[in-house]
């Protein structure tokens, strides 16, 4: 390419009518340039306007869940601070309820407010746990449990902490301009960090109680390890062996896993796939194995599946071990199987089982679970009989599968009846605790689609 | 010019690949064990043509095997009790494809429409990762429902102002793949490589300095995983 050749500029030549040319050519372009001026200023509006209305939209959405956290809040402290006074079993529990209800609604508000990493966690935290405790307060007062001292203690501090987070929203709310909701991303130093910031306020203390949230419910101890440290060496040596020597081709090392089970990582080539392995530091346990493949064809029964992964299991000295549910999914069955101890279930000490659904070989295991919580538990004996549980079932299901087992709660375990029955086409499993006969858990079976109970 | 049309070319040809590949990866198959709503319509044909009189249960169990088995024989396929492709379309049943989670709603339940929030983060933030590590950022977000600092669902996780870049751009929008599907559900069954993790960023894009003193616990691929 040359010149202006081919350009869409008029080429200039000579003569008058080249001339003439030239004039209406440029009046051409004038007029095409106008349009597309006018064309463009048109589209700059509309966009504006846009972006006006979508900015305003963003606004009013976060306004919105500003004031139902302040809301929420505000309603917190007052319910707390009416709890702190009353005497009544069934109105502090009226009360709690809806402490619970109210902080629950002040989290999901705050969850949506653009706060940055290191204040949201700590302010969520606080809503999740009172949110939280009054909840489990409130179930232990409709079992008809009183509250403790340390309870109104904790309550009061939590009260307090409330008041002071509180204030410093009021105040935000009468400094922060409009327009100040719809920055996107967020500074160290917004007015909401500093409102929920809670460095003046007393730090409330740890709380200990029976619910998911509680600062009681750490990991501890894993159980099923024992105190033997291996090297990276052994740990491996040990990887090959659980795999099956002779299906491995290669192995190399991958990042190590540091926290409370600190690991050894490994690839492991094998003849049906690579496999990732972590092999405990303490015990040597293998602690998980994640296939890179999936999607094989679905040639095997899920009743064979299943006896291969027991198969494994046994002879990889899990004791006995029985299957409790499946799922399909990408050409591979994921079983789930749980200790059994004289007959008693034991679902604490889980272990999963991946199996390729083509060739039925192990390439997926998860014994976190069964390594946290597997040792020989002196379980006692049960206060109620099974026809005594029975009782405490509702009379709507039809039970198909009575046992005895222990679950896991919140924190720690209880031995317990389980019951498997359908109410509306739908199945249930519900643990009776087999020393107080009090109603401990209802599960059901939702979307079955690729997932049913082995039992 | 040329230039062009081979461009073009090109991407008929990579947008074929991916219709096929689409299409393949459709193409569920039914067999033993199966259950919902492939098993039911495959019930009622083999009902219909009298291969089959149990009931139309939507659960693939010894007496559906029969029946397909015995519709496979008589109509010159691979008598395997798989439905595949073809058997399906002997059958003249449009098997949809596999989709949707399912669990024991256990004391922290989730559904298949968690599932596929999961495979869309996965998808959206760590496509290019590692299947493992695929894996470890659905592990996080379901760290962060069961820890009291963050909301106590997947959506609110998820949807979290600020908290995941794939959110904020759009790619969380994308069709997540197979592999995604599958980490998702790994997740949720339990495998967390992470042993806990909370957070995870890309130590060569973090912009946060405050990320920096979280205490991290593993690398994979581009990731490091922390608490």
């Amino acid at each position: 390419m040359t010149g202006a050749k081919g350009g869409w500029l008029p080429v200039g030549g000579s003569g008058s009518s080249r001339q003439r040319d030239n004039a209406s050519g440029w009046k051409k372009v004038t007029a095409m340039l106008a349009a597309l001026l006018a064309v463009a200023v048109a589209l700059i509006i509309w966009q504006v306007v846009r972006a006006e209305r979508l900015k305003r939209q963003i606004e009013n959405a976060r306004q919105s869940a500003f004031y139902s956290l302040v809301d929420g809040l505000q309603s917190v402290e007052l319910n707390l601070s009416k709890f702190m006074v009353s005497a009544t079993p069934g109105e502090s529990a009226l009360l709690l309820s809806r402490i619970a209800m109210q902080a629950g609604e002040a989290q999901s508000s705050l969850a949506q407010l653009p706060l940055d990493g290191e204040t949201i966690p700590a302010s969520i935290k606080f809503v999740n746990q009172v949110s939280d405790y009054a909840r489990t307060l409130a179930a232990a007062a409709a079992a008809g449990k009183p509250y403790s001292d340390t309870d109104q203690e904790q309550l009061q501090a939590l009260l307090a902490h409330c008041a002071v987070i509180n204030n410093q929203l009021r105040e935000m709310m009468s400094t922060v301009p409009n327009d100040y909701w719809a920055k996107t991303g967020s500074q160290d130093q917004s007015p909401l960090v500093r409102a929920m910031d809670t460095q003046n306020a007393s730090e409330y203390p740890s709380l200990i109680y029976d619910g998911p949230f509680s600062d009681g419910r750490h990991t501890g101890e894993p159980k099923g390890l024992n105190a033997e440290q291996v090297d990276a060496d052994e740990a491996l040596r040990r990887a090959v062996s659980f795999i099956g020597v002779e299906r491995v081709q290669a192995t190399a090392r991958t990042a190590d896993t540091n926290g409370p089970v600190a690991t050894y990582g490994f690839v492991v080539d094998t003849f049906d796939g690579r496999l990732n392995v972590h092999v405990t530091r303490q015990g040597g346990q293998v602690l998980w194995i994640i296939p890179d493949q999936g999607q094989y064809e679905q040639k095997l029964m899920i009743p064979d599946c299943v006896e291969r992964a027991l198969e494994f299991l046994t002879s990889h000295g899990f004791g006995e071990m029985e299957s409790s549910y499946f799922q399909q999914y990408e050409g591979l069955a994921v079983i789930n199987f749980a200790a059994v101890d004289n007959g008693v279930l034991m679902y604490p000490d889980l272990v999963k089982v991946q199996i390729r659904m083509d060739t039925g070989a192990v390439v997926g295991l998860e014994s976190n679970n069964y390594l946290m919580n597997h040792t020989d538990r002196s379980l006692e004996t049960p206060q109620l009989n099974v026809e005594q549980a029975r009782e405490m079932v509702s009379d709507r299901l039809k039970i198909s599968n009575e046992r005895l087992c222990v679950i896991p709660i919140n924190i720690g375990e209880k031995l317990a009846w389980e019951f498997i029955g359908t109410w509306a086409d739908s199945e249930f499993l519900i643990y009776i605790d087999a020393m107080t006969g009090k109603e401990l858990q209802i599960l059901k079976i939702i979307d079955a689609e690729n997932g049913q109970l082995t039992i | 010019m040329r230039m062009i049309r081979r461009v073009t070319a090109l991407t008929c040809v990579l947008l074929l690949a991916a219709l096929l590949a689409g299409a393949a990866a459709q193409a569920a198959s039914v067999a033993w064990g199966s259950s919902g709503s492939n098993v039911t319509s495959i019930q009622k044909k083999l009902k219909q043509w009298g291969y089959y009189s149990g009931a139309v249960d939507g659960v693939y169990g010894q007496s559906t095997y029969n029946a397909v088995v015995a519709f496979q024989k008589k109509n010159g396929l691979k008598a395997d009790g798989v439905v595949g492709t073809a058997t399906a379309a002997a059958m003249g049943v449009t098997l949809s494809s596999t989709s949707s989670g399912s669990s024991v709603n256990a004391s922290v339940g989730y559904t298949s429409n968690e599932t596929e929030l999961l495979a869309r983060a996965i998808y959206g933030e760590a496509r290019g990762e590692p299947y493992i590590g695929k894996v470890a950022v659905a592990a996080v977000i379901l760290n962060r429902v069961r820890n009291a600092g963050f909301p106590n669902t997947v959506a609110g996780v998820v949807y979290q102002s600020g908290a995941f870049d794939a959110v904020a751009d759009g790619q969380f929008y994308l069709t997540p793949d197979s592999d995604a599907y599958r980490a998702a559900r790994d997740a949720l069954n339990g495998w967390d490589p992470t042993y806990g993790a909370l957070y995870y960023f890309n130590p060569q894009t973090a912009t946060n300095a405050w990320i920096w003193t979280r205490e991290v616990r593993l690398q994979i691929g581009k990731h490091w995983f922390a608490v």
